[in-house]
């Protein structure tokens, strides 16, 4: 049984390097995650607990483009009536976002942050899989309540940022890119 | 004055020790026959910058790294020379948001505050090593967005084009 266990594992790890790499991460962290396998895209999806909400999790590996990409969206779509203040949220919010950033599709208005990363002849590393993952959860995590105000109570989408990057003013948070905690491992 | 010699020759030392990534970025432009300037401001401000033509223009490109941090950072980015006008800051948003989504390598940021606007690839290199591979892919990428976006972009701003239209007439152009 072991036998057949590691055979299978070493077919997907050859099948699927980046993937492997990626679920490595979470089995060692004990995270618990649903696994998605295609031929060249693989995904997982994990929920985790922050510290204004459960944010679901994707991570995805593009073997064949060599890509990974980190991202978490939102369950809610932006109101058709609200993209346009949503659109300048995320402009404000990215700008000197040193990595990672929002995105909003307008013909439906989901939301998500995204980090990506070429891996190309290079080597993916539990570092740079921390790194990913801590950004994606912090960063939409952050900036929830705001972007909340923005859509669901019609706030001025500068007045919203500038609140976000005001509570870093006060001392929760001195770097617009620094490293913020999450309930990690917390997962549903 | 011996001393200050000394003290310039150890300094410089020191730079190119302590910023492995920099200088492997200034060796990757140096194998591929690019021209780079370095601007040696010091520590984490140090950047390269070059430029590179393509269909629709000769873009600057820029190039830094972040090795005083506690992840090894890479940032990689062009800018437009010209600022967006205030009036047209909420259609650049849109425009850029629109651009933005599904672009699963890199971003446009704009700075509401005068304007700026540019192409960001950025990654994090942290415990891992920088390979050749993904400086080439980091520079195409920005090369290429900033030159594929352009002509979208001018239009909404010098245009006065809705940014829907133009966006859906640049995707539409690249299916053609």
């Amino acid at each position: 049984m072991n036998e057949v266990k590691k055979e299978t594992s070493i077919e997907a790890t050859v099948a699927w390097p980046l993937f492997r790499r990626l679920t490595e991460w979470f089995d060692a962290n004990d995270w618990k995650y649903e696994e998605h396998l295609g031929e060249d895209e693989s995904y997982l999806t994990a929920g985790v607990n922050c510290e204004n909400g459960t944010w679901k999790l994707v991570t995805q590996a593009s073997e064949e483009q060599r890509h990974i990409y980190f991202w978490s969206k939102l369950p809610m779509f932006a109101p058709e009536n609200r993209r346009s203040a949503v659109a300048e949220f995320f402009t404000r919010a990215n700008y000197g976002n040193r990595i990672g950033f929002f995105e909003m599709d307008f013909g439906d208005g989901e939301m998500r942050f995204n980090v990506s990363m070429g891996v190309a002849d290079g080597i993916l590393t539990d570092g740079q899989i921390d790194h990913a993952v801590d950004k994606v959860l912090n960063c939409m995590d952050r900036y929830f309540t705001a972007l909340m105000s923005v859509i669901y109570g019609g706030k001025d989408p500068a007045e919203a940022q500038a609140e976000v990057r005001g509570q870093k003013a006060t001392g929760t948070e001195s770097d617009p890119n620094a490293k913020t905690s999450h309930a990690n491992g917390r997962v549903h | 004055m011996p001393t200050v010699v000394c003290i310039e020759l150890i300094s410089v030392k020191k730079t190119d020790a302590d910023r492995p990534l920099f200088r492997q970025i200034a060796a990757w432009f140096e194998a591929n026959g690019w021209k780079y300037q370095e601007h040696l401001l010091g520590g984490d401000y140090n950047f390269l910058s070059t430029e590179a033509k393509r269909d629709n223009g000769t873009w600057k490109l820029f190039a830094r790294t972040g090795e005083e941090v506690e992840w090894r950072e890479v940032f990689f980015w062009s800018k437009l020379e010209m600022f967006v006008p205030e009036n047209r800051r909420n259609a650049v948003a849109e425009f850029i948001t629109r651009s933005n989504f599904g672009h699963r390598i890199g971003f446009f940021q704009m700075s509401f505050f005068d304007g700026e606007l540019s192409y960001h690839i950025s990654f994090t290199v942290a415990d891992g090593t920088l390979a050749d591979g993904q400086v080439a892919h980091a520079v195409n990428n920005v090369l290429f967005s900033i030159d594929r976006y352009y002509p979208g972009l001018m239009e909404v701003i010098y245009g006065g084009r809705d940014p829907q239209e133009a966006w859906t007439a640049l995707i539409n152009r690249d299916l053609a």
